[in-house]
């Protein structure tokens, strides 16, 4: 098989399909965070007697940080989705050139969910911290990864005799 | 102008699928190796750090609790626990100890999801070596009423107010990380817990009786570093009942703790490079045995055969070293992101190696993962460059 611009782009789409299954898994079944309103039917009394009073706050307002992240992480692995799905016909460098710069975005965004936008728990050693928050990292760096690939793909087009 | 570099540049790329895999395998031998003494040092240099930090060179703990009092200082995993008596004079009795400073461990409330319990640490301000040389090596005013002092992993930031058995308190300053568990600990003044203790019948859903002796550890400073195990067995001897904790017995701990992933990963390391070597030697004479027709004609046009040596081993060297750079680059990123997570799985302190001990580690994995490559394409590398290229543009003619 040669290394053809449309061959990666089957591959890296395939990639981006994955990513963003596991980023939909990522935060409710591989390393789930807390979906509870009121955790363990401790009251807010109580846990303003033990708690840092800045998560009693997050508490108050509805649902932790994590949980969020966690909805807004499921619509952007469903976005990296029909990236990787619409990718598949695309054969001129040009179109998979501008995909890769909204891949790319796609990225980004999932980096930065849990780090600044939303965030996650204020407690350290919780799940979300340990787990959610570095695998999205992950997973969101690499779809940034695939999307700079698709990018950089137009510029080997000066060289056409690597790529047909 | 075509180059060595551009035929080797070439002909990876040509072969996409068959030179991914061999860069997979490469990778695995780099992650194996790699990650082994990544985890090994990360938890040894954690502890130097936490010892430290301490600033203590011995820590006495109750005999029953010296599990718990290493748990405390290696992951931070809250407990309380505490002497029956307070046994500060009789350590500092001991010929050769210089100052010895009492803490009291706590652990806060345990409740659901998000709401972890932390470990407070009650410093005594008139002995202790630990907080108040960082606050004065920070420029920091001494600890007020109710200001407290954060171990690095705890999320909130200086000025934040928490509260603990429905006790207030401020963070006033943050330590630096060790990787240890006093990154998850709270250090608090021994007036305040007093106070916080006699609120929390009111105040709080459980109360918090502190003990009379007020000593859970008492971290001990020698005058001499090479009298420290006559010091740990003189205070065995003299006072019954605890248990003396050195940065050896701790950094013991972590390794034998580690023993058992760090074999596995040796193993792997191992085996993945005793089943590529001949995997990958058979994939280089096959691909000698498919190109030697190109090899023919590169001969015939006045290559000579060192060229083709070079050409067949730097390609075989050229992906080894990318799968070398991919392994080692992936293992940096998941050990790194998943730090905390692995200490905890693996109930070990861990942080990022000393950048000269990476650098060995990293240097070590990638000529490893370069010689396997190197060794296992030296044979046909070889072989086809001695062909005669008459012999090789007639190969596979009926």
């Amino acid at each position: 098989m040669n290394f053809r611009p449309t061959n990666l782009a089957v591959f890296i789409s395939a990639l981006l399909i994955i990513t963003g299954i596991l980023i939909i898994l990522t935060p409710w079944y591989i390393f789930p965070v807390c979906d509870t309103k009121d955790p363990a039917g401790a009251s807010l009394e109580d846990m303003n007697q033990q708690v840092p009073s800045k998560m009693v706050c997050s508490l108050s307002s509805g649902f932790m940080n994590c949980w969020y992240t966690a909805r807004v992480e499921s619509l952007f692995g469903v976005l990296i989705i029909l990236s990787g799905i619409v990718l598949l016909p695309a054969k001129q460098n040009s179109v998979l050139s501008r995909r890769g710069v909204m891949i790319m975005g796609l990225g980004v965004s999932v980096v930065l969910v849990p780090v600044s936008i939303i965030g996650m728990c204020d407690m350290t050693g919780t799940i979300c911290n340990l787990g959610t928050k570095p695998a999205l990292i992950l997973l969101g760096s690499i779809v940034t990864l695939l999307g700079f690939i698709l990018v950089a793909i137009r510029y080997h087009t000066q060289y056409p005799e690597y790529l047909t | 102008m075509i180059t060595l570099l551009y035929l080797i540049k070439k002909d990876i790329f040509h072969h996409p699928v068959r030179n991914g895999v061999l860069i997979f395998c490469y990778a695995i031998i780099a992650v194996s190796l790699f990650s082994g003494n990544y985890l090994l040092l990360g938890a040894t240099d954690s502890v130097q750090n936490g010892i430290s930090r301490l600033g203590a060179d011995l820590v006495v703990v109750p005999a029953d609790y010296a599990e718990k009092g290493e748990a405390v200082l290696l992951r931070g995993e809250p407990t309380t626990f505490f002497f029956g008596r307070n046994i500060v004079p009789d350590v500092e009795d001991i010929p050769g100890v210089s100052a010895a400073a009492p803490q009291l461990y706590i652990a806060t409330l345990d409740t659901a999801c998000c709401y972890l319990p932390v470990q407070l640490i009650t410093f005594d301000s008139e002995r202790d070596f630990t907080i108040i040389p960082w606050l004065r090596e920070h420029d920091h005013p001494l600890l007020k009423k109710d200001e407290i002092i954060v171990g690095n992993l705890i999320v909130p930031d200086v000025g934040t107010p928490l509260k603990f058995y429905g006790h207030e308190f401020i963070i006033s300053g943050k330590l630096d990380p060790t990787g240890t568990g006093l990154d998850t600990s709270i250090f608090i003044r021994k007036e305040d817990a007093a106070v916080m203790a006699k609120e929390s019948k009111e105040k709080a859903v459980k109360e918090l009786v502190l003990p009379e002796s007020g000593v859970s550890a008492v971290l001990v400073k020698v005058q001499n570093v090479s009298e420290i195990d006559r010091i740990r067995d003189q205070i065995s001897a003299r006072i019954p009942g605890v248990m003396v904790l050195t940065p050896e017995t701790l950094i013991t701990r972590v390794t034998g703790q580690l023993n058992t992933l760090t074999q596995i990963l040796a193993m792997t390391a191992l085996v993945a490079i005793l089943v590529s070597v001949p995997l990958i030697a058979l994939i280089s004479i096959m691909v000698a045995h498919e190109r030697i027709r190109d090899m023919g004609v590169l001969r015939a046009l006045g290559a000579p055969r060192g060229l083709i040596f070079r050409l067949l081993f730097g390609e075989s060297l050229s992906i080894a070293v990318i799968g070398g750079v991919i392994g080692i680059v992936s293992s940096v990123t998941i050990l790194i992101l998943f730090q905390e997570l692995l200490g905890k799985l693996l109930e070990i302190p861990l942080s990022i190696p000393g950048s000269g001990d990476l650098i060995v580690i990293t240097g070590l994995a990638f000529m490893v993962t370069v010689i396997v490559g190197g060794v296992a394409s030296l044979y046909p590398a070889w072989k086809s460059s001695v062909t005669e290229p008459y012999a090789a543009i007639r190969s596979g003619e009926l």
